[in-house]
């Protein structure tokens, strides 16, 4: 059995589950190999920990609790690492910004830009990580009020809650952004 | 319902999280209220988007990828599984411990029958006997690489022969333990394997002499020396009235003696001799008689083991077979080795024995006096002179006294003379 750490019957267990594993992953970290690493690295902290699973209560949100606490974890230290954009560099007496390139389209396209999933994403991509997880996990990975408050161990209230004023705010954010691309 | 408490309601409505009483009282207001209406109307299309954004299909490999990663995840299982393995190994131990002891236990149950039955002097012999019983798990440690041997057998587990060995020993050993108590005779003949260690340590004030001597004594009767070791500038004595530091030897050195004449040689060591003194002496004896005759008994049982395989081995048809006899031959053979390099160490150490020697040179005659013994005299010294000042102290104080005494007795019949003629004056003054 998968509890005495069979890798089959492991694997059995997650057939369903990997995918939206990996899309939850993909949603937090907008980057394909790090999703496909961190969900990896997610469900074999599951495997490694099955043993101390406590079986009464579900393995379906306690392995997704894993999954998305593993992707703040991996967020947080990327951030870490992340240089600023805004802030000078210091080289010994020289100061220089960062160059980058200037990724807005060309007046062109921004006639028939239309709401896309790309900018619904940079949208939720702003958003703090209590609301940005609500958002990834209810509206497009459809779990249930339950399911939320179990994987992000919150009461359905404050799950409640944050689901409004999560939606609330991306809907503020996208308007935004319309208004600039505009 | 005001326009506050809709917007937060919104999100509830559209996921159907609202009870009847509050569904119907929102869809009254979105009736009535245009603004909320828009609100609703774009939280929905907003969610409606949120849920068409695709699911995305696993990378390719991705299932390959995490199998890989599961197999190097699994060792820290089967660690935990090992872990039980300990468990279950030092459950055999402990039962292992048990059936050893019963011997031992039964031995010990019928020594005391016999030294009942027996008269007194046949009891020292026997005691003799039974005694090295009393350890079998001591000298053992001593052998690690044979139980290891053992034990390695044992975790094969595949062949019928391995499984036996060891159990097969242990009664085998048991038996032949019972049998040596019983008959008492065939025990009595073989010859005892008692390591003996001495450790001396001494002080000399002549430190080249005193180590050619014991080199002489060492070839007279037949032995060697293992390790000599001599340092010149460790100690210095500080000589006051030349005013300069004298270099003091010392050394150590390791002598095998044959164990016949340790006893000869440990005594020369160890005597007193004009320049010599004893700071320290010490010997220990190892009895390996059991462990000995026990390892033989399993070497003897391997070898008979060994001539049925070499049989099996002549009528062996097929590859599978030759090989598989050919594998239990070799670990046969290996573990006789094992034993046998066990039974010639025991051999070598209890043929010659130990001598640990450390020489100290020391410079002056009254140095050669350990510290100890020096610091005791000059307590008892200072502690008799105290005494003697005490008693003479006492002495004068008495003599003092009765010096005093006739002085005494003239002061006090002048008192009284004194006293009896004031009183009298007195009694006349007031008269």
């Amino acid at each position: 059995m998968s509890q005495k750490g069979d890798i089959d019957s492991f694997e059995t267990l997650i057939k369903d589950y990997k995918k939206v594993a990996y899309n939850i992953a993909l949603k937090y970290l907008r980057n394909k190999e790090d999703a496909e690493d961190v969900s990896q690295e997610s469900l074999i902290k599951v495997f490694k920990n099955i043993n101390k699973f406590n079986m009464n209560s579900s393995f379906k949100t306690w392995m997704y609790r894993i999954v998305v606490n593993s992707c703040l974890d991996f967020k947080r230290k990327k951030k870490e690492k992340t240089v600023s954009v805004d802030q000078p560099f210091h080289s010994g007496y020289d100061e220089f910004y960062m160059e980058l390139e200037d990724e807005k389209s060309s007046p062109e396209e921004i006639v028939d830009r239309k709401l896309t999933s790309e900018m619904v994403m940079d949208a939720i991509e702003k958003l703090d990580d209590d609301f940005k997880s609500i958002i990834i996990l209810r509206d497009i990975n459809d779990f249930t009020y339950d399911e939320i408050s179990r994987i992000l161990t919150c009461n359905i209230g404050t799950v409640k809650s944050r689901i409004s004023r999560g939606r609330q705010k991306l809907k503020e954010i996208l308007e935004e952004n319309m208004k600039d691309y505009n | 319902m005001i326009c506050k408490e809709c917007r937060q309601k919104i999100s509830l409505y559209l996921d159907n999280e609202l009870t009847e009483e509050e569904k119907t009282r929102f869809e009254n207001h979105i009736s009535e209220c245009e603004d909320c209406r828009n609100e609703l109307e774009k939280i929905k299309s907003l969610v409606k988007e949120l849920n068409s954004i695709p699911m995305e299909e696993l990378p390719e490999g991705y299932c390959k990828k995490l199998h890989m990663k599961l197999k190097d995840a699994r060792p820290e299982e089967k660690k935990t599984k090992r872990r039980f393995g300990i468990r279950k190994m030092s459950a055999i131990a402990a039962a292992l411990i048990i059936v050893l002891m019963v011997p031992f236990a039964l031995n010990s149950g019928r020594l005391g029958m016999q030294t009942n039955e027996m008269s007194m002097d046949s009891a020292p012999g026997e005691y003799y006997e039974v005694s090295p019983a009393e350890e079998p798990a001591a000298p053992r440690m001593d052998y690690g690489s044979t139980d290891n041997s053992i034990a390695k057998s044992y975790d094969d587990g595949d062949y019928a022969v391995s499984e036996e060995t060891e159990g097969e020993a242990w009664t085998e050993s048991a038996e032949s333990e019972i049998k040596v108590t019983v008959a008492g005779e065939g025990y009595r003949d073989r010859q005892l394997k008692i390591i003996k260690n001495g450790y001396v340590s001494v002080e000399t004030e002549d430190y080249d002499l005193f180590i050619s001597q014991v080199k002489g004594k060492v070839n007279f009767y037949g032995g060697y020396i293992e390790g000599f070791e001599t340092y010149s500038n460790n100690y210095y004595y500080y000589d006051y009235e030349k005013d300069e530091n004298i270099n003091l030897k010392n050394g150590y050195m390791t002598v095998r003696i044959p164990q016949e004449v340790f006893d000869d040689a440990y005594g020369f060591i160890t005597e007193d001799g004009d320049m010599v003194e004893v700071v320290s002496e010490r010997t220990n004896e190892t009895d390996l008689t059991k462990s000995y005759y026990d390892t033989e008994s399993k070497v003897e049982n391997l070898e008979a083991q060994e001539a049925r395989l070499q049989e099996l081995f002549a009528k062996a048809e097929n590859i599978p077979e030759i090989m598989q006899i050919e594998n239990e031959l070799t670990r046969v053979r290996n573990q006789i080795d094992a034993y046998r390099i066990n039974l010639s160490d025991i051999d070598y150490r209890s043929s010659m024995s130990t001598i640990h020697i450390e020489i100290r040179e020391v410079y002056d005659n009254d140095k050669i006096k350990p510290v100890d013994d020096n610091l005791w005299q000059r307590a008892k010294e200072s502690f008799t002179r105290t005494v003697n000042n005490l008693i003479d102290a006492l002495e004068a104080f008495v003599i003092f006294i009765f010096g005093f005494l006739p002085l005494l007795a003239v002061l006090l019949v002048f008192v009284l003379i004194v006293y009896v003629i004031a009183k009298t004056i007195m009694r006349k003054v007031k008269k």
